[in-house]
C-alpha cells in the first residue's frame, strides 16, 4: 500500500523492528522491549489507547478460537481500561489497568492487574511505561518498560515467573540448543 | 498444576535461579558446594534443590554418602518453550500493531480527540 511512499532508510534497525525482543533488568525486576512503527508517535498512540484499534491487535497470537469479549479503555489520567479474552482450553483471562499519567502523545504510564479466571483483581499492580518518539521520517520508536511487584507477592506469580526465566535466558538458550 | 506452573514457579525465586546459574557454570556440585558457592545456608540449599528437582531443573547422581546436582535439561526446554510463546505474543501484535499504524492514518486529528 505504501510502497510508492519514499522511506527513511531503516536498515540498521530492521532487526529490531522486526523484533519483540523481551530485555530483561539485572534483578528480574522489570523488563523492556524497544520497536518501531511505520507512523507517527500519535497515531501509535492512538493505536495503544483506542478500543476500536485495540480490537484490531490485540488479540494477534492468540490460539485460534480465541474472542476479546471485553474492550474498554478510557485514556485521561486516573481513567480506567479493562479487557477480557477468553481462551479455548485455557478460559478467561483479563487485564484491568489505571492509566497514571497521560501525555498524548509522548507517554502513557499506567498500573496493570492481569487475573485468570472470573475473579476480582487484588495485589500489587504491575506499572507500565510506554514512550513514543518521534524516528526518521513518520515512524516511531516505541520503549515499554514494565516494572513487576513484590516478587514475595503470590497473585502476580506469573508475571513474576516470565520476568524470573530470562535472568537465566541465556543459559537456557545454550542447554536447550545443544 | 501444570508442568509448566512446577517450572516456573521454581525458576519465579532469585536464590532457585542463583542456584541454576551456579550448577551451570559448576557443571556438578555437592550441597556443601553450593552453599560456599552461594552464600545461602545448607537447608536453604537443599529445599531449593528439592523444588528444582521436582521441575526437573536439576537432576541427582549418589556417589557414595555425596549426592551431585547437575542442570536438567527436560525442565529448562518446558520453561524456555513457555517464555518463547510469550515473546511471540508481543511479536504477532506488534506486527498487526505495525500494520494497522502503517495503512490506517489517523482519521482524527489528534486535537479533536483531547478533553
Amino acid at each position: 500500500m505504501n510502497e510508492s511512499t519514499p522511506r527513511t532508510d531503516l536498515s540498521t534497525l530492521d532487526a529490531r523492528r522486526g523484533s519483540a525482543r523481551i530485555e530483561l533488568s539485572d534483578d528480574g525486576l522489570s523488563y523492556q522491549c524497544v520497536r518501531t512503527f511505520g507512523a507517527p508517535p500519535d497515531r501509535v498512540f492512538r493505536a495503544f489507547t483506542d478500543p476500536a484499534d485495540l480490537r484490531v491487535w490485540f488479540p494477534s497470537g492468540a490460539p485460534a478460537g480465541s474472542d476479546l469479549t471485553v474492550c474498554e479503555s478510557e485514556p485521561v489520567a486516573g481513567g480506567r481500561y479493562h479487557y477480557e479474552m477468553v481462551i479455548p482450553e485455557h478460559g478467561q483471562m483479563a487485564w484491568h489497568g489505571v492509566y497514571t499519567a497521560i501525555d498524548r502523545p509522548e507517554r502513557i504510564a499506567a498500573d496493570e492487574w492481569f487475573v485468570m479466571g472470573d475473579v476480582d483483581p487484588t495485589g500489587p499492580p504491575t506499572a507500565q511505561t510506554l514512550t513514543f518518539e518521534p524516528f526518521g521520517d513518520g515512524f516511531t520508536m516505541m520503549t515499554m518498560q514494565v516494572d513487576l511487584p513484590d516478587p514475595e507477592d503470590p497473585e502476580t506469580f506469573m508475571e513474576q515467573s516470565a520476568a524470573g526465566l530470562t535472568s537465566s535466558l541465556n543459559t537456557m538458550d545454550e542447554l536447550v540448543s545443544a | 498444576m501444570t508442568g509448566a506452573d512446577i517450572v516456573l514457579e521454581a525458576v519465579g525465586e532469585p536464590n532457585r535461579r542463583r542456584l541454576l546459574e551456579l550448577l551451570h557454570l559448576h557443571q556438578e556440585s555437592t550441597v556443601s558446594e553450593l552453599v560456599d558457592a552461594s552464600g545461602l545456608n545448607q537447608p536453604q540449599v537443599s529445599k531449593h534443590l528439592k523444588v528444582l528437582a521436582t521441575a526437573m531443573l536439576v537432576a541427582v547422581r549418589a556417589d557414595g554418602r555425596h549426592r551431585h546436582y547437575r542442570l536438567d535439561g527436560t525442565g529448562l526446554q518446558v520453561a524456555h518453550d513457555w517464555f518463547a510463546s510469550f515473546e511471540d505474543v508481543w511479536q504477532s501484535r506488534f506486527d498487526t500493531l505495525d500494520e494497522l499504524v502503517s495503512t490506517q492514518p489517523n482519521p482524527i486529528p489528534a486535537e479533536e480527540q483531547l478533553p
